[in-house]
């Protein structure tokens, strides 16, 4: 934790080297999200480097005490996909949410886009609600429509599922520390 | 605003993450955050649960893509241009902060630079000092050297078996003046050692005069200065004579400032 402290304060002081390992501990993880949203690879390699590049000219910005670093790196992912989409295709109105929306439980099989982990174990509905928000980068109005329920039963399905996450992450850490502690 | 259940429950905290929530609400909740710890953790939990889902889900880029980035960084650092969003107070204030750095430092040059000249002229007016202090050494060095040289010249002829020794020992003019000659008829040298002869008036100098067949041929003048001097050596010469002669000398002796002689 100090080190990643250490880590972004160097990168915050234009440090190439600390954005190169910082490149390498988010990139995956944001490019995760990035090629869900815009589901085209080449699309998604040139907004992962967008976002870097924004990360870049506007760390003097990133201020810890309101997040962690992969949430300000993660909501710049965000924006510059939705801005990349919504420059893709001129003809959609802006308030057609099509290009936004979940279009079917198909994943594209060759991006390899499938949720897997945790997310995975959820109910199909929690399921589906994260996914909507979190990796099709729909705000909850856009979502609560998508699923065709409430507003209010869409924001619980978001928090439910969040504290359902947190759940088996508790129960996969207590597995992690039974088998190092049987292993040692 | 809302009380801190009810910001849990209404999923504020997700919204606020996922970057979705209207500005007027999200300044409301980051306020809140900053005041109310238990939140701060709420949110800070729900951080990491995103931050997990997304670990979980990475695909890894492939790797020209962290290539060109760092190309097309070094191309735009060469065109640079300065940020177009306005930084928020915290930030004006730490530019400030900066800028005052940035002043101070500018300040700590220019007085270390003043310093940093006083010292550089002190420095070159040590180093004349210095100079003249080499100067002096060298002259002294130089008088030395001329010493030992004088001292092993007159060790050379004293202890030469061949060498006669002399005493002039100094008429009333000069009641407990002494000279001592060291005259060598094989190498054919002549030294005196006038160290015991009294001191002279500027204008005045001892000379040393061979008399040859009742004619005094002059051998040189006396330096006091020296411990030992060296004069000509007169072939035939009877006596050896000083007299006492205007600075610079003369050419025939004033024998009535005569102060002392020898006969060999």
């Amino acid at each position: 934790m100090k080190n990643e402290t250490i880590l972004i304060e160097r990168f915050q002081h234009r440090d190439e080297a600390a954005l190169s390992k910082l490149y390498d501990n988010y990139s995956g993880a944001i490019y995760g999200v990035i090629i869900r949203m815009c589901r085209n690879e080449e699309a998604a390699q040139e907004i992962l480097q967008e976002t870097f590049m924004k990360a870049w000219d506007k760390s003097h910005l990133y201020d810890a005490s309101k997040g962690k670093f992969y949430t300000w790196l993660y909501r710049i992912a965000r924006n510059t996909t939705l801005n990349f989409l919504r420059k893709q295709d001129k003809l959609i109105q802006l308030d057609d949410l099509s290009v936004y929306k979940d279009e079917g439980v198909e994943e594209n099989q060759e991006l390899h886009t499938e949720l897997i982990g945790a997310l995975s174990k959820l109910d199909a509905h929690h399921q589906k609600a994260l996914r909507l928000v979190y990796f099709n980068g729909l705000t909850h109005q856009e979502a609560h429509e998508e699923m065709g329920v409430p507003l209010g039963t869409f924001k619980s399905y978001v928090r439910q599922a969040v504290e359902k996450l947190r759940v088996v992450y508790a129960k996969e850490l207590l597995l992690l520390i039974c088998i190092t502690k049987l292993l040692t | 605003m809302k009380d801190r259940k009810t910001i849990i429950e209404s999923g504020m905290l997700e919204q606020y993450f996922l970057g979705t929530l209207p500005e007027e609400q999200m300044l409301a909740l980051e306020k809140m955050l900053a005041e109310d710890a238990v939140l701060a953790e709420k949110f800070a939990e729900i951080e990491t649960d995103f931050e997990n889902i997304a670990f979980e889900n990475a695909v890894q880029p492939p790797s020209f893509v962290k290539e060109n980035l760092f190309t097309a960084l070094r191309d735009e650092a060469s065109v640079k241009t300065l940020p177009k969003e306005e930084a928020p107070a915290s930030q004006r204030l730490q530019s400030n902060t900066f800028m005052w750095i940035a002043a101070s430092i500018a300040a700590i040059f220019m007085v270390s630079s003043l310093w940093m000249f006083s010292q550089w002229n002190d420095t070159q007016s040590d180093l004349q000092i210095t100079q003249q202090e080499l100067n002096t050494i060298k002259e002294q060095l130089a008088n030395l050297e001329g010493n030992l040289k004088d001292a092993q010249v007159l060790a050379e002829v004293v202890k030469d078996p061949n060498t006669l020794q002399y005493a002039l020992k100094g008429n009333d003019k000069i009641p407990n003046g002494l000279a001592t000659a060291y005259i060598n008829h094989q190498n054919k040298s002549a030294i005196i050692n006038a160290q015991k002869l009294p001191e002279l008036p500027a204008d005045k100098t001892y000379q040393m005069w061979a008399d040859v067949d009742g004619e005094m041929i002059n051998m040189g003048i006396i330096d006091k200065s020296k411990d030992v001097v060296v004069l000509q050596y007169i072939d035939e010469a009877t006596s050896l004579n000083i007299t006492i002669e205007p600075a610079g000398g003369s050419d025939h002796a004033t024998v009535a400032q005569l102060v002392t002689n020898v006969y060999l």
